[in-house]
Order: structure tokens, then C-alpha cells, then sequence
């Protein structure tokens, strides 16, 4: 009997009839889906854009497009955390698209305002600064492939390129990274340095 | 701090998405999807496109192939035609007789009919009559006994082997020029054609009637005045010059006539017997080959069609090269526009 006839004749009790096996099948449900990998697909904007409300934002529009394409996702072709990673990716090129049209049309208005909030509570300022100073392309490759600790592979299909071209840009961003930091802790040492003669001696007026 | 470091760090302090992103991503997953557009129809998989097409065509040049060798036999056999007979030249009574290629004994029992639309020469009428036969016969020895029994026929009907010419290896020919009794060339070429398989037939007649008849009236005239001559010389009153004259006169026309005697004579000779030009051939081994086996068939039609679809997709490809190739370099345009404003965004820090 098939739903359609039981809501006509009021039957409110729905019972599947034997689903045909398929690959498709094999697929876990999208809610699950969407629980496990939401920290990554988060965490990966928020590398991205270094905006909290933007990353939630776009982690809600990437799982609302995941919904209406879970029926092209084939398990065998990849995980469904590369699918989404993908989907976000995608999602996020779109917004910088739009918003740097609307910035555009905007400019001779008023000065784009994009805030910028911390990407972790770990993490120190200083490593803060060194990752803001990175492009995005250098801080998502860390993201997909440090933070996520994504394989070659599965980071070079979500960029959209290959596998030798992913590992030469990770390795410029943690070169890059890495200067930046050492060049963060002489700035500090020095700051450190240049205060210490102005501070009062411990016990100098006494 | 080196790379080692900084992954370490950022490995253990990974974001955690908001309670509040959980909550509405919850929400997202819990509705029911709508249909995205184009979601009814996706092209499908090249892997799959490809072995389908080509066990689709595979399959059809099989099927084809078994069911078309009936169809061909069919054709064959509508295809076989009767012997032509062409007029070419009336005022010369040339005729020209096209036998079909036929296997040895069908030549045998076609042999009456097409000896039959020969030509007989007219009667009470002096013709040139000549006729060229090819006649195929199956290898070198049928070839030496056709031959002998050429020769023989032209002698037992009264005629004679003017020419003959006989070569051999794998394969062989032999060329001969019979004379035979006008009256008795149809008998002749209806036994030479018998040798073999008849495979052409040519007959000219040429009418000599005229000739020959311009030849007896110019006898009589030359008769009549050689008959005044000599009665003119029986006149005992002639000068000595005008006698001497008068009988050169007549010796003058005596020996015209003994030659204009000797050129009828040779045209009656011409017009009683007629000439017959056989060439006798063997068959060409690589004409007829050994019959295929039906597999042997099947497999041939086979890799015909395939090549037949070979050369349709070949052609498919010329009409529609053009398109595709200007679709696949706007494709990789477009690709690499994107490329370059998504590089472009992602440079920003």
C-alpha cells in the first residue's frame, strides 16, 4: 500500500514497504551526517573568513545546500566529510564573490566592516596575528590539512587541485607561518625589552 | 617555534562549533529537502557511456552480420542476368554477344542459346563473316585438350588453323585463327564454345555481294571490248601502225582482265570461309576464391560493419568536432576565469 492511499483512507501508521537495496542506501542519514562533521565544516570557515558569525552563517548555508544535493552523494566516490568540506568551500567562494561586488558598488559609501574574532581559545596571540597575516588560500590548506588533518588527497580534491600543488602550498604556509611567529616573539622581546627600564625596581621607593 | 610546534598547537586548540550552529543546522537536517532543479536528469557516467556504446555496437555488427548473409545470397541471385545481345554496327551486321559468367557446365547448357543468337550468314549472298569467342577453361591441361580439340573441329568441318598460339604456367593461354566453310560456322562455333565456359562472343559480318558484283560487270565490259578489238583487228585493210596499236590495245586489256578475274576470285574465296578468333584462358585463381566457412562470413560482415560504424562515427565526429571543441574551450575558459578570481579572493589574508 503506498503512503499516498493510506493518507487517503486516513491511515496515520506509515509503513515502509522492503526498500530495494542500493548503493545509495548504504548512506548513513544526512542528520547524522550533519552532527558528525559540523566542527569541521565550522572550523574550516572559520580559517577561512576569521569571522565568527560569517563562519556560522556559511556553515548553515553549506548544510542547507548538503540537504538538497545528499541525493548526489555517492560514498564510493569520496567521504561525506570531503563532500561537505567541498560544498563549503564552494559556499564561501560565493559570499567573498558577492561581497566583494557589493563592497564595490559600496566603496564610495562606506569602508567594508568585517570583524575580525579569535579562531580558537587556545590559541595564542601571537599565533593569532601570524595566522591573520596569511592569505586565505595559505590558512584554509592548514585548516583542511593540519587542523582537519585531512589526507593529500582528500585536501587536494576539496581545493580542486593536485596533490603536489597542495603539499607545495602547505608547506609555504607553515614557512610563512612559522617567520611570522619568529618575527612576532623578537617584536615582543624587544617590546619587553624597551618597557623593563621604565618599570619601577621592586622596592625602589621604599 | 617550528612547523612541528605551531601543528601541534593548532591541532589541540580545534575550533568547536557554537551550540547555537548545532542548533540550526539540527533544524536544517530535521526538514525535508526540496528538490534542487536539474536533480531529475543527470547525465551519466562517462565509464559507463563508453563500455555501453561500444558493447551496443559490438552486439549490432553481430546480429548484423548473422542475419545478413541470407539477405546478400538473396541479392546475388536477383542479381544474375540473362546474355545481352547488343547490335552495334547494322550496316556492317556487326553483333556483339555478351555471355554471363556462369560455371563451366552452365556454359555447356547455355551454349545452345547463345550459339543460337549467332548470326548465320546469308545464303545466296557473299559475306565476310569473323568471330571472336573467349572461352575459360579450368586449368592448363583442360587448356592443352581445348586446343587440340579447336584444331580438330576447324579440319573435320573443312577448314584450317590459319594461327595458333599457346602459352602456360600457373595460368594459360592460348590464342587461335580458324577459317571454316561459311556454311558450317554456326556448327563450328556452337562445338568451340562447348570447350569451356563461354565468357565473350563477337561476330562481324561484312557484305561482299557488291563488291563481287562490280567485279563480274567490269569482267564484261572488259570481255566486250576486247571481243571489239579483235574484230577490229580481223580487218585485212588495217595500216601496220593502227593494227599494232589495236593489238596492244587488247593485250593492255587482257591483263586487267586476268587481274579484275584473280580479285573476284579472291573475294569468292574470302566470303567462303569465315574466321574464327578463340582465345582460351584458364580461370584466375584469385578470382574465385575457396568458398568462406560461415563463421568465416560472420566474422568478415562483421568487421565490415564495424568499420562502416567506424567511419559513421568518424564522420560524426567532423560535423560535430567544430561544436565541441569551441563548447570545450569555452569550458576551459570559463574553468580558468574562475581559477584566477578564486586565487584572486583567496590572496586576501
Amino acid at each position: 500500500m503506498s503512503d499516498q492511499l493510506r493518507r487517503k483512507e486516513g491511515v496515520h501508521t506509515v509503513t515502509l514497504d522492503a526498500p530495494r537495496t542500493t548503493r545509495l542506501d548504504a548512506r548513513p542519514p544526512f542528520a547524522a551526517v550533519a552532527e558528525q562533521h559540523l566542527d569541521d565544516v565550522y572550523g574550516y570557515l572559520l580559517y577561512l573568513c576569521r569571522n565568527a558569525t560569517l563562519a556560522e552563517d556559511l556553515a548553515s548555508e553549506t548544510f542547507e545546500k548538503a540537504l538538497r544535493l545528499w541525493r548526489r552523494f555517492d560514498p564510493l566516490r569520496g567521504s561525506a566529510r570531503t563532500w561537505l568540506l567541498a560544498i563549503a568551500r564552494t559556499t564561501a567562494l560565493d559570499w567573498f564573490r558577492a561581497e566583494e561586488r557589493r563592497q564595490r558598488r559600496e566603496q564610495a559609501v562606506a569602508a567594508p566592516d568585517l570583524h575580525e574574532d579569535s579562531l580558537s581559545e587556545g590559541l595564542s596571540p601571537a599565533l593569532e596575528q601570524a595566522l591573520a597575516s596569511l592569505t586565505a588560500g595559505e590558512r584554509e590548506v592548514i585548516a583542511l590539512r593540519v587542523v582537519l588533518e585531512l589526507d593529500g588527497e582528500a585536501t587536494a580534491r576539496v581545493l580542486g587541485i593536485s596533490q603536489t600543488a597542495c603539499s607545495t602550498r602547505l608547506s609555504r604556509a607553515l614557512k610563512r607561518l612559522e617567520e611570522r611567529m619568529t618575527h612576532e616573539r623578537r617584536l615582543d622581546g624587544a617590546h619587553h625589552r624597551a618597557e623593563a627600564p621604565a618599570r619601577p625596581a621592586p622596592g625602589a621607593g621604599k | 617555534m617550528t612547523s612541528a610546534d605551531i601543528t601541534e598547537l593548532l591541532r589541540s586548540s580545534r575550533p568547536v562549533a557554537p551550540d547555537a550552529l548545532r542548533e540550526r543546522v539540527r533544524a536544517i537536517a530535521a526538514t525535508k529537502p526540496a528538490p534542487s532543479p536539474g536533480s531529475r536528469f543527470r547525465l551519466p557516467r562517462l565509464r559507463l557511456v563508453v563500455p555501453a556504446v561500444a558493447t551496443t555496437a559490438l552486439a549490432a555488427a553481430a546480429l548484423i552480420a548473422v542475419v545478413r548473409p541470407a539477405h546478400q545470397r538473396a541479392v546475388f541471385e536477383t542479381a544474375k542476368q540473362p546474355a545481352t545481345t547488343e547490335l552495334t554496327a547494322p550496316v556492317t551486321g556487326q553483333l556483339r554477344t555478351q555471355a554471363p559468367s556462369a560455371t563451366p557446365k552452365q556454359g555447356a547448357a547455355d551454349f545452345g542459346a547463345t550459339a543460337s543468337t549467332a548470326p548465320a550468314p546469308a545464303a545466296g549472298r557473299a559475306q565476310d563473316y569473323q568471330a571472336q569467342i573467349g572461352i575459360e577453361v579450368k586449368d592448363t591441361d583442360a587448356l592443352s585438350t581445348a586446343t587440340k580439340r579447336a584444331m580438330t573441329i576447324a579440319q573435320s568441318l573443312g577448314g584450317f588453323v590459319v594461327a595458333s598460339q599457346y602459352a602456360s604456367s600457373d595460368t594459360g593461354t592460348a590464342s587461335i585463327t580458324l577459317r571454316v566453310p561459311a556454311a558450317k560456322v554456326q556448327e563450328a562455333i556452337a562445338q568451340l564454345t562447348a570447350l569451356g565456359k563461354l565468357t565473350s562472343q563477337q561476330v562481324q559480318i561484312q557484305d561482299l555481294q557488291e563488291q563481287l558484283d562490280q567485279l563480274a560487270r567490269e569482267v564484261t565490259v572488259l570481255r566486250g571490248r576486247i571481243a571489239h578489238i579483235t574484230a577490229l583487228l580481223a580487218n585485212p585493210n588495217l595500216t601496220p601502225e593502227r593494227r599494232a596499236q589495236l593489238t596492244a590495245r587488247r593485250a593492255q586489256l587482257q591483263t586487267d582482265l586476268r587481274r579484275i578475274r584473280q580479285q573476284s576470285a579472291g573475294v569468292s574465296q574470302q566470303a567462303s570461309l569465315a574466321t574464327i578468333q578463340l582465345a582460351l584462358a584458364t580461370k584466375n585463381k584469385s578470382e574465385v576464391p575457396a568458398p568462406a566457412s560461415r563463421v568465416r562470413r560472420t566474422l568478415d560482415e562483421a568487421g565490415r560493419i564495424l568499420t562502416w560504424e567506424g567511419v559513421a562515427l568518424l564522420y560524426g565526429l567532423v560535423v560535430v568536432g567544430p561544436f565541441v571543441l569551441f563548447g570545450a574551450l569555452a569550458w576551459v575558459g570559463t574553468r580558468m576565469r574562475r581559477r584566477n578570481v578564486e586565487s584572486r579572493l583567496l590572496a586576501r589574508s
